[in-house]
């Protein structure tokens, strides 16, 4: 497996998490968003009780696929990603890890200021970069339109236009997260005034809400497209709604717009509180008209695994059927994954 | 040993669990690892799931709730502790010390892992109880006021529990006393591991250690460890048995929690478990100052580097030959990281060997495996 492309030659800083401000990130570098396939590498060192994206980005950094990042900043947010810091072999890379409180409110949101004035100093002592309000204002402004643009094009899925593969929206999420907002905006509003063209179809008979932590193995979400007259409708997953949810206020200090705007996005299993994220169900049952929900769990993940009962206990409270697909997470085997997903639809 | 202390443990250990037969105060479930010196400041009983878990882990019945837990939906992949514990809420036959008592509010920490107050979440909802997560970032220089703060917030969650005011002289107090029941298990904790008091590192957590777990704060804890302290005999003469560090839980489903490597002329002298309950609070500072500092540098919290060099130390200090470091089923951090601890002990110059276990789920033991391993190297220290 070839390391990734650094065609524009630009300084790329690596993320991991939602909750890290990655628009911080870009005042110095590029911030790359790690998610993908990221290859196979022989390597035992890593307990095979490990959750496998970190298995796999720990030994993909440490095989080099990652060499075209100057950096990476880290999360506190689980335990596998806490500890895959102490594991990286820096090789002239920096390594950073951010703490983010797992509660929201006042103090959380001087924590969550502090914190971002910790990252900014230290991103100014290691790029050839400073901070300025400005600059972080005007990328708060592209944020904000890509996710608004984003959020157009969750808008004609969700009105279940058959003819947008869930995959291409967050594909597209993926191009957000992996570029400058300033640079991918025109792209996205490109793609968006494409999928505007499409013709609208019928009204869908399965309607799917997604479920889970980052799915960036496409091939799965298309499975479940393949399957006749169905249609992913809307997620909760890291690389989908809940990444372009919200927006970030103009009206206060840019950085503390940013605390509170990043204390305020649903909520991961590895936060205090659930209601934010079981709003989002309601949302699709409610107003979406959603049918059932798939989960797709990387394997090893253990927030995920916790939360699994409380899902199923909430799809039968509100009588929604729901499939668990516990899925490796660079999995290339996907026939008894169709199968499941194909007796699961046509139960709906 | 004294008889004293013996009716001291007994005493300690009938209040601990009197909420089992009658419940007649509030009762508090805390993480093992969460300030009891503040919920001890108010007129309720304290509970830890962890510990009662410890015990379970022993009994016939633990294979049973773990299935029970199967059946709810969790995976085998997760935490034992949790595992077994919420299998343990829908057993209805008897369980040890009689009927575990329901909580009135729920106390978790994050500083010893990050994966269990998700677990603490359902306890919470499936009682319909309030719960207080206490977040303890691991080390960085931000975090003390945001720490403060939530320290300060713990106690008005408690005034509102309790229904009473906090008694700021009886919390000082408390944190006293916990800061000398710290300062003293780790001194015994030191007499055992080099071997210059006739109490075996089985015996310590066999027959000494519960009481540092259920009442850290409790003045008949400090009592019971100055008398253990004082009765205990020093060693006139020490064996020529091989000596290892036991890195990692022990074995809470066996009745000898570090097993037996006397035929192999080797013994396990010393473990990091057992002195991550040396909170290191500062008794001089201000109560909430101190538990500030000690709650958010347990042991768990502390950077990799850190817990390191204090490995190191230990190492030297008691003369030790050969480490087991344990990859532990039920916890990620450990999992992912022992490798990297094998790796960075060789190159402290000991002798490693590394063995997956599970602190309480025995299916995940494989002892006869274990044994062959643990042969092998010996003969080779």
């Amino acid at each position: 497996m070839n390391e990734i492309d650094n065609e524009d030659h630009m300084e790329k800083i690596g993320i991991i998490s939602n909750y890290i401000p990655e628009e911080i990130i870009e005042i110095f570098g590029q911030p790359y968003r790690i998610m993908g396939n990221f290859g196979n590498y022989p390597d035992t060192r890593i307990s095979s009780l490990s959750c496998s994206f970190v298995k796999d980005f720990i030994i993909a950094y440490n095989s080099g696929f990652f060499n075209c990042l100057s950096g990476i900043v880290m999360p506190q947010s689980c335990d596998s990603l806490y500890v895959s810091y102490e594991l990286l072999e820096h090789k002239n890379k920096f390594a950073y890890r951010f703490s983010q409180p797992i509660k929201s409110g006042n103090e959380s949101e001087i924590y969550y200021l502090n914190e971002i004035n910790r990252l900014v100093t230290f991103l100014e002592s290691q790029t050839k970069s400073t901070y300025s309000d400005d600059t972080l204002n005007s990328i708060i402004h592209s944020s904000n339109q890509v996710k608004n643009l984003l959020k157009k094009c969750g808008y004609l899925i969700s009105k279940q236009n058959k003819n947008i593969r869930y995959s291409q929206f967050l594909s597209l999420i993926q191009m957000a997260m992996q570029n400058n907002f300033r640079e991918i905006q025109n792209t996205i509003e490109e793609k968006l005034l494409m999928y505007e063209k499409y013709p609208s179809t019928d009204q869908i008979k399965r309607k799917i809400m997604l479920v889970g932590p980052l799915i960036d193995n496409f091939q799965i979400i298309d499975i479940i497209e393949k399957f006749p007259d169905t249609k992913i409708v809307y997620d909760n997953i890291t690389n989908g709604w809940r990444y372009i949810e919200n927006e970030i206020e103009n009206n206060v200090s840019p950085k503390k717009a940013i605390a509170k705007y990043y204390l305020n996005k649903t909520q991961s299993p590895t936060f205090d509180s659930d209601n934010l994220y079981f709003s989002t169900f309601d949302y699709a049952i409610d107003n979406l008209n959603i049918n059932c929900m798939i989960m797709i769990v990387t394997r090893g993940c253990e927030p995920y695994y916790y939360y699994i009962p409380k899902i199923q206990q909430y799809c039968k409270k509100r009588n929604i059927p729901i499939l668990i697909l516990t899925v490796d997470h660079n999995e290339n085997s996907f026939e008894k994954i169709k199968i499941k997903i194909f007796t699961f639809l046509e139960m709906i | 040993m004294s008889s004293n202390y013996r009716s001291l443990l007994l005493e300690i250990v009938n209040d601990y669990y009197k909420p089992f037969k009658n419940k007649e105060r509030k009762v508090i479930w805390l993480s093992a690892f969460a300030p009891s010196e503040i919920i001890t400041s108010f007129d309720v009983d304290i509970f830890y799931p962890e510990i009662y878990t410890t015990i379970l882990a022993n009994k016939e019945i633990c294979q049973k709730l773990i299935s029970l837990s199967n059946q709810k939906g969790y995976e085998n992949e997760l935490c034992s502790y949790m595992r077994i514990f919420s299998g343990a809420l829908d057993f209805e036959k008897s369980l040890p010390f009689g009927k575990i008592p329901s909580p009135d509010a729920l106390v978790v920490t994050n500083n010893q892992c990050g994966t269990l107050f998700p677990m603490w979440k359902i306890f919470a909802s499936y009682y319909n109880v309030p719960l207080f997560i206490l977040d303890l970032p691991a080390s960085n220089t931000n975090r003390r006021d945001y720490i403060i703060q939530q320290m300060r917030e713990l106690i008005i969650f408690m005034e509102k529990i309790s229904n009473s005011s906090i008694d700021y002289y009886r919390l000082s107090e408390n944190v006293q006393i916990s800061a000398e029941v710290s300062f003293n298990w780790r001194k015994l904790c030191n007499l055992v591991f080099s071997e210059e008091i006739n109490i075996s590192l089985n015996s310590l957590v066999s027959n000494y250690f519960t009481p540092i777990t259920i009442a850290h704060s409790s003045k008949k804890t400090l009592e019971y460890l100055s008398l253990i302290l004082s009765n205990s005999k020093k060693v006139s003469q020490k064996d020529n048995k091989k000596r290892i560090y036991w890195y990692g839980y022990p074995c809470w489903f066996s009745d000898i929690k570090f097993p037996d490597l006397s035929n192999n002329g080797a013994k396990i002298v010393a473990n990091n478990y057992l002195t991550w309950w040396d909170f290191q609070i500062d008794k001089h500072d201000d109560p909430i100052d101190a538990l500030t500092n000690a709650y958010s540098n347990t042991y768990l919290n502390r950077s990799f580097n850190n817990k390191m060099i204090e490995l190191k130390n230990e190492l030297i200090k008691f003369n030790i030959d050969g480490v087991f470091v344990i990859s532990n089923f039920s916890c990620k951090r450990d999992s992912i990281m022992s490798n990297k601890i094998a790796e960075t002990i060789q190159k402290m110059g000991y002798p490693v060997s590394l063995n997956e276990a599970d602190m309480c789920d025995k299916t995940k033991f494989n002892e006869n495996e274990f044994l062959l391993r643990a042969e092998t190297f010996l003969e080779n220290l």
